[in-house]
């Protein structure tokens, strides 16, 4: 009941959303804003036919890749960096200083070096997501109890096991609220990524339709990166209510 | 509540205010078209310095834009009055039902004059193999926007040639971009236009024979000033007057080119002196030529681009 | 005694350095601790007994002296020691159960599963949590989070267990009932015991002996005998009038202590052995 409640509440704007827009696009006749009916229509015959081999699943793959390659590299990196004193001074400032570029302006200089293939676009993607990963990481790696750190010392826990179950668990509320902020960032970087010397991929097929005036399979890309982005949100949830159950419990406890 | 409605009055005259073609007392109006950030559109600035649109009681500014389709939306929704576009975007425009009409030309195909630097696009590559348009067959292209004049032409050009247009991939990329992609081997071509092409031969890159615009559609205009159906209706006296302005404007410059060339650094001040003096300039058309817009409405339909055949009636003025 | 010593602290001193300060924590600390036994360490707030613990475990490096452990000087957390911390609730794995708790260290000391599931149960039915296995650690009350701590450090098997003021954050009764199960696992277990409090009486009724520490930098005031019967009862123990002497001689030296001692003053309640290795200090 409580769960049909909190669905419903969740449900609620969005859906009034969609109405106002299904009911104030109704018969509109004006170019760029085609009725909602026409965007909807137009969902299933652009992207579930050739495109989704040729475009959504390129995309989504170089999304995942370039998400799960910021992650690795932004825990291991930011458990570093937490953990270290010495460390954390030295890079500091080049840490904030990498983390204020935007990553469209680096797709020049990327594309010398790692080409214009889907590398490139995964480069991208990781050089944008990887610090919310690791400056949140390293805030929880310091946050990490001294007493808790102390008695995986006494206990004599190996490498591997202060890796897994002091560190990585320790931090991991921090390394959750990094790896939402990058998700986001993730998906902007895709399309982004694909305005550039592209060949395929959703972002790309959304710009082409804008290019070549197909106005509703334009606004059916915009829509469906939207389905995809709540999509991957929602799932994000689920993992981290398994992953963080512990924490929402000992929080609720205090 | 009273008070609200007075906000929102207040608003909307604000926002009748702001889209609304200013009238001034002389009865001058303001006017706005949006060109490319290319050396061609120093002619619009020649045009205003002698006069041609003041005499028509028009104050015109000039914005530039990005190319290709970017500017239609523009002109559609009333932001701006005029705009230039390239016959397969207009072309593409008026297929989905966009209201677009050609007002006057602009540049014409660019064919260079014995001795300079022609302002048309190409293909340069690096591979000494690629000699001809054939030999892009398999290879990697970088195009400006894809969808567009430039995959357009060379498919064209391919075919022509005897190979396999769908052997070609393309890649969009700024013209910037472009010199770097090649050096690196990224793509096996680059279809460009000054002032990259005098630098990239000298780089020892080559054109590649075929692929100038001209090969696939003789003397295709690469520019085409238009308007929205909306604006012809409701201000037809407006369109008349641009467009007689934009005639004498033509007229002037194709025989001044020295006028124009002084006017480059106005448009794009950083590009090089030298290129500046070399550039050819002498490539706008004075009236808009039929038969080169039949041609590329025979290859959008043979491409698929478009679904019903070309609007050419519809387009021109 | 005949027997070595598990434990020797040996003239122990500790330095905390940091920038330009450096402050002296422990002055000389020399005691040593016989296997089985059951020592108490008490002193005023601030004496340095967490400091003192930490570098009995090997979390902490001294200054001077060693530690020697089963012969060997200490750098570093040895095998066969195991502490019981004072935050019951920080020295838990939160995001783990009560079983995966007492069973990590055991995992870590490569232990064969079966086994690992057979010292799990004993140790939680040894503190009495026989069916919260499946818990997490959060879920407990305090005193039952300290006994899952206990029933870790006893399933680990320990020859020496540290014990750094345990049970000062739980309430008055179940804290009684701690210290019985302390006394009862010593005595079953023959385990040596090393525990740290701010409280007197608590000294006094658990250990054998207890050590009287001075203010930082701290020296060892008095060793003092513990000649009470080995059967402790909360109620019958702490009536003993000996019982309350010790206690009136303990809350003597720590009130010194409070004032500054280095050494123990002639004092006509004293009993117990006077502290020899002091004089080398000053």
């Amino acid at each position: 009941m409580r769960l049909l409640r909190s669905t419903l509440t969740a449900a609620a704007l969005p859906v009034a959303l969609v109405t106002a827009w299904w009911l104030i696009s109704r018969g509109s006749q004006s170019f760029f804003w085609p009725p909602l009916s026409d965007i909807v229509a137009e969902l299933r015959p652009t992207w579930l036919g050739e495109r989704l081999r040729a475009d959504v699943v390129p995309s989504l793959l170089r999304l995942a890749t370039g998400y799960a390659l910021a992650l690795a590299a932004g825990i291991l990196a930011g458990l570093a960096i937490g953990l270290s004193a010495r460390l954390r001074q030295y890079c500091e400032p080049v840490l904030e200083f990498c983390r204020s570029i935007p990553p469209p302006v680096l797709i020049p200089i990327i594309m010398l070096f790692a080409g214009i293939g889907d590398q490139m676009k995964v480069i991208v993607i990781v050089s944008g997501c990887v610090w919310p990963v690791l400056l949140n990481t390293a805030e929880g790696a310091r946050a990490i109890d001294e007493v808790l750190r102390d008695t995986a010392r006494v206990y004599r826990l190996r490498p591997a096991a202060r890796f897994r179950h002091l560190l990585l668990r320790g931090a991991s509320p921090h390394i959750v609220t990094g790896a939402r902020q990058a998700l986001s960032i993730a998906i902007i970087l895709m399309v982004i990524s694909e305005m550039f010397a592209a060949s395929n991929g959703l972002g790309f097929a959304t710009v082409q339709f804008q290019r070549s005036f197909a106005i509703p399979q334009m606004w059916s890309g915009i829509l469906l990166l939207g389905v995809i982005g709540v999509t991957l949100a929602l799932a994000f949830k689920l993992v981290e209510n398994r992953v963080l159950a512990w924490y929402f419990g000992l929080r609720r406890h205090q | 509540m009273r008070r609200i409605a007075v906000i929102v009055a207040v608003v909307v005259l604000a926002v009748t205010a702001a889209c609304g073609e200013g009238e001034d007392d002389d009865g001058v109006r303001d006017v706005t078209i949006g060109l490319l950030p290319a050396s061609v559109t120093a002619a619009i600035h020649v045009g205003i310095d002698q006069g041609f649109f003041e005499e028509e009681g028009l104050d015109l500014s000039v914005e530039t834009g990005q190319g290709g389709a970017a500017l239609l939306p523009a002109v559609s929704s009333g932001q701006m009055e005029f705009a230039s576009s390239t016959p397969v975007s207009l072309l593409l425009a008026r297929d989905r039902g966009l209201d677009v009409r050609v007002i006057a030309p602009w540049t014409g195909d660019g064919t260079a004059a014995e001795g300079t630097v022609a302002s048309a696009n190409v293909v340069l590559a690096a591979d000494p193999a690629i000699r001809g348009a054939a030999d892009l067959d398999g290879r990697t292209v970088a195009i400006n926007a894809l969808t567009s004049v430039g995959d357009l032409t060379i498919r064209e050009a391919v075919r022509q040639a005897g190979g396999d247009p769908d052997g070609v991939t393309f890649v969009e990329m700024g013209f910037a971009d472009m010199p770097a992609a090649l050096a690196q081997g990224n793509v096996d071509g680059v279809w460009t236009a000054e002032p990259f092409i005098s630098s990239l031969i000298a780089e020892g890159h080559h054109a590649v024979e075929g692929t100038n615009n001209s090969d696939a559609v003789p003397q295709m205009p690469t520019q085409l000033i238009f308007t929205s159906g909306g604006l012809i209706e409701s201000d037809p006296e407006l369109v008349a007057a641009m467009t007689r302005a934009l005639e004498k404007t033509l007229a002037y410059v194709g025989e001044h080119p020295d006028d124009v060339r002084a006017h480059v650094p106005t448009v794009l001040s950083e590009l090089d002196p030298d290129i500046v003096a070399r550039l050819d300039l002498d490539v706008y058309d004075t009236e808009v030529p039929r038969d080169p817009l039949v041609r590329v409405g025979e290859l959008l339909e043979l491409e698929g681009w478009i679904e019903n055949p070309a609007d050419i009636d519809g387009l021109l003025p | 005694m005949t027997t070595a010593p598990v434990l020797a602290v040996d003239h122990v001193r500790k330095i905390y350095a940091g920038g330009d300060r450096r402050v002296e924590a422990v002055r000389d600390l020399h005691f040593e601790v016989t296997a089985g036994e059951l020592v108490c360490v008490v002193g005023p707030s601030g004496a340095g007994k967490t400091t003192l613990l930490r570098c009995i475990a090997g979390l902490l490096d001294v200054t001077g002296g060693e530690v020697r452990f089963e012969g060997a000087p200490i750098d570093g957390p040895p095998r066969g020691m195991a502490v019981v911390f004072q935050e019951y609730g920080r020295s838990l794995f939160p995001w783990m159960t009560v079983r995966a708790n007492v069973e990590l260290p055991l995992k870590e000391k490569r232990v064969p599963r079966e086994r690992r599931a057979v010292l799990v149960r004993d140790a939680l039915a040894t503190v009495g949590l026989d069916d919260v296995h499946d818990a997490y650690p959060w879920q407990l009350s305090g005193g039952m989070q300290q006994r899952v701590a206990i029933a870790r450090a006893v399933a680990y098997g320990p020859h020496v267990l540290l014990m750094d003021e345990p049970f000062a954050a739980v309430d008055a009764q179940t804290r009684a009932d701690l210290e019985d199960l302390v006394r009862a696992l010593w005595s079953r277990l023959g385990v040596t015991v090393l525990f740290v409090t701010h409280d007197i009486d608590e000294a006094v009724y658990l250990g054998q002996r207890v050590l009287v520490l001075s203010n930082s930098p701290t020296v060892v005031l008095e060793d003092v005998a513990v000649d009470l019967p080995a059967a402790r009862d909360q109620l019958s123990t702490r009536a003993l009038p000996r019982f309350a002497e010790l206690r009136a001689h303990v809350y003597g030296l720590v009130q010194q202590a409070k004032r500054g001692a280095r050494t123990v003053m002639a004092d006509p309640t004293a009993i117990g052995r006077p502290n020899v290795y002091e004089g080398r200090t000053t």
